[in-house]
């Protein structure tokens, strides 16, 4: 846009464009809806991430947040463009205690499926994340986690960004001091929630064989890295056998010790379940509804379902029979 | 007086694509198109083989813009309607442009795109559309284009990845359609 089309725009003598305004706004830094109405967009996204320590500078960091900021941008855009369907609201619990009533028993394997039907909080899963985020639109909870096949930091992962939804943690405006203290209040939630202390405390850890243990770790749905920062943050002195399985990898104790009684290779197919790519079951119900109605192309619900536009079948309008060749040239003057 | 014809980028990017800007005009006797069309037409004629892009000035005129707050706000919401993930945040922006001041001005004219998103909400603004390829069998029903020059046009626009009407790949097939 040169200055002078610029200053007749200003000065009203010609409109914007919408793409004018759309870099205006990437300029600024501003949001276009902002700039038309003088108002926060009520879409607008405010993400919350989980952030990684960094030993050398200090700080809390998103290494991936370049990359991510594509992805996040694409799941914006599913919730933007279902925003009409006006997905019911979530209830966010009131502490972990609340969470973990509100989940019910052994809630850790079915995680994902009880936070989107006991608190209609929705959960994206998805390849390439480098981290956890979270965020709330239009009084609907959303959590994304990376689709790594890692359960352990998965479950962690959930809990923590349900600990940023409980205290309504937003990322943009923060400095790092607030932050640094949003990811511990995050973290200490997700603790409380999946290894809370009294069942810790309870546990008989001097007379615990690795089978026990193995089995403890599989139903909790963590690490054994992370049983020994929560044994050690609880101030329990660390038991020689989680002393000794805290370096190693979990699934290797698991592999060794946990007996099982379930079919096939429970292991394996969690591992599959947490590698999974997943769209929560309301937003693409609110997709459906939406193209079924003509209100919505199917791309993006094609993306979600990991297809193929055309090869995606679903109920779409009849759409009316185009202009015959003849009729078009005549309307045309030809 | 005949019907007004408003084009996306994509239409005026195919007649480029054949050397046909002067089919266009023939086409579009009565002509009109949106500001950011116009934007991006612009910024198409830049790339190689696509000068004569700038011709669809003297086609359309002066491009019509948003004039109101509800007209831009509109234009917001359909091309978040539109928008597929993965896409540049600018995609679509003239396609919902032009929906957006055709409905608001209950413009009555046919909006030429092969833009295969603006069809649902174009039905549902009571909008008609047409694609690259209605417009081109249309200039061959009205004598503009014989069918083996239109034939080569399919080609053309195909082998430079511009798409076709579906399921025309040979040539017994294309004389039915025509």
């Amino acid at each position: 846009m040169t200055p002078d089309a610029f200053s007749r725009a200003l000065s009203g003598q010609r409109g914007f464009s919408a793409i004018e305004l759309a870099k205006i706004a990437d300029e600024l830094g501003a949001d276009v809806h902002y700039l038309i109405t003088g108002e926060p967009d009520p879409l607008r996204l405010r993400m919350v991430a989980r952030h990684n320590y960094d030993l050398v500078t200090g700080r809390r960091v998103v290494r991936g947040a370049d990359q991510d900021r594509a992805i996040l941008d694409d799941v914006a855009l599913a919730y933007r463009q279902a925003a009409e369907s006006s997905l019911p609201a979530s209830t966010i619990p009131a502490t972990a205690l609340d969470a973990c009533t509100a989940l019910g028993e052994r809630f850790v394997r079915p995680f994902i499926n009880r936070l989107e039907d006991n608190l209609n909080l929705d959960v994206v899963r998805l390849p390439d994340l480098s981290t956890s985020y979270s965020f709330m639109l239009s009084g609907r909870g959303v959590i994304l986690v990376p689709a790594d096949g890692n359960w352990f930091y998965q479950n962690w992962c959930l809990a923590h960004e349900l600990g940023h939804l409980v205290y309504g943690h937003t990322d943009p405006e923060t400095s790092d001091g607030e932050r640094d203290q949003h990811e511990h209040v995050a973290d200490a939630f997700a603790a409380d929630l999946l290894l809370p202390g009294d069942a810790i405390r309870s546990q008989p850890w001097d007379r615990m064989t690795a089978e026990d243990l193995a089995d403890r770790v599989w139903d909790w749905g963590i690490s054994t890295k992370a049983l020994a920062t929560r044994l050690r943050a609880l101030h329990i002195s660390l038991p020689r056998l989680v002393d000794e399985w805290r370096a190693q990898p979990t699934q290797r104790l698991l592999r060794k010790y946990w007996n099982h009684a379930e079919p096939g290779d429970p292991i394996d197919q969690r591992t599959a379940e947490a590698a999974t790519r997943q769209f929560p079951l309301a937003l693409r119900q609110a997709h459906t509804t939406l193209i079924a109605e003509g209100r919505l192309p199917k791309g993006t619900l094609a993306w979600m379902l990991g297809v193929s536009e055309t090869m995606l079948e679903v109920d779409e309008p009849t759409r009316p029979e185009p202009m015959s060749a003849d009729a078009l040239a005549s309307a045309l003057g030809l | 007086m005949p019907l007004l014809v408003l084009p996306d980028n994509t239409v005026l990017v195919n007649f480029a694509n054949i050397n046909r800007m002067d089919l266009l005009k023939r086409l579009a006797k009565h002509g009109a198109w949106c500001a950011s069309v116009a934007d991006e037409c612009e910024r198409s004629a830049r790339l190689p083989g696509l000068k004569s892009m700038a011709y669809a000035y003297e086609i359309f005129g002066v491009p019509l813009s948003p004039e109101s707050r509800s007209e831009h706000i509109l234009t917001q919401a359909f091309r978040t309607r539109l928008a597929r993930p993965g896409e540049d945040k600018y995609r679509h922006l003239g396609e919902a442009e032009t929906l957006a001041i055709m409905s608001s001005r209950s413009i009555d004219g046919i909006f030429a795109t092969d833009d295969k998103s603006v069809p649902v909400i174009a039905n549902e603004l009571k909008i008609r559309v047409v694609t690259t390829f209605d417009l081109l069998r249309a200039a061959h029903r009205g004598g503009m284009v014989d069918a083996d020059t239109l034939w080569s046009y399919l080609q053309t626009l195909r082998q430079g990845g511009r798409g076709g009407p579906p399921g025309l790949f040979t040539r017994a097939a294309f004389d039915r359609w025509v």
